[in-house]
């Protein structure tokens, strides 16, 4: 644990109640999960929690997995049981059957080192519509694996 | 010099950490990790204690000179100012 870092299974119990009350937390997510959007070191994201709205397909939400695991995936739908489907953005399976209550929070606001990135500009529509659009996402996938098999086999490497 | 309204102070692994609650977090959104000394004068403050109660305070529980206690306790104070914490 570095400098004002903490484990958030130490954290999460002062974060909920932060975010119950209405408040805003502001975290620097770890892992690559979310790229290319959030960038660790470089990002930190601003999470919410609004028992009203509720975390909407498109959120990025923080949420509790059975095992313990915190997690920050995307919210790709709501299923009418209420459960949700998430989705890292750098990820192309789908994680079914998370429940309502294990969201903690999600992000209301998201920022580049000091500059907000805002989450309402075209520039993040148009990655919502491209990047976000799971069959997108795999067929680039595809296509960059093939490519790197070409490589490979051009360049005569195992 | 008063704390405002919304700044707690909660324990996260058995550390002292300031966090906003409600309207104070739209303004402050993360934690302040607070040393035992930083708790020390966190509790005056909270009681409304002024500069010159602080430095009494912790001449009084710290074996440490005049000096020296102001010049931390200047440093913590202006701390919380920057975060706009004290009013």
């Amino acid at each position: 644990m570095n400098n004002g870092e903490f484990y958030l299974a130490d954290a999460i119990e002062v974060i909920e109640e932060i975010l119950s009350g209405g408040g805003e937390f502001r975290m620097y997510p770890k892992g690559t999960s979310m790229l290319p959007l959030i960038v660790q070191g470089r990002d930190s994201v601003v999470l919410e929690r609004n028992f009203e709205r509720g975390a909407k397909r498109n959120d990025i939400a923080f949420y509790r997995r059975d095992n313990g695991q915190f997690v920050l995936h995307r919210v790709m739908k709501i299923c009418d049981d209420g459960t949700y489907v998430m989705c890292g953005d750098n990820q192309t399976a789908l994680e079914y059957g998370i429940k309502r209550e294990q969201i903690i929070g999600y992000v209301s606001r998201l920022y580049r080192g000091d500059k907000e990135f805002s989450l309402t500009s075209v520039k993040y529509r148009l990655y919502l519509l491209i990047w976000c659009f799971m069959p997108y996402r795999r067929l680039e996938r595809f296509i960059k694996g093939k490519l790197r098999g070409l490589k490979r086999r051009m360049l005569g490497k195992k | 010099m008063k704390i405002k309204n919304g700044f707690v102070v909660r324990s996260i692994a058995g550390e002292s950490v300031v966090v906003a609650l409600g309207e104070a977090s739209k303004n402050f959104n993360g934690i302040i990790k607070l040393n035992e000394t930083g708790r020390f004068l966190w509790d005056k403050l909270s009681e409304g204690a002024e500069t010159e109660e602080l430095i009494e305070a912790i001449l009084t529980e710290y074996d440490i000179d005049r000096e020296t206690a102001e010049a931390d306790i200047m440093r913590f104070v202006d701390t919380l100012k920057g975060a706009n914490i004290l009013e």
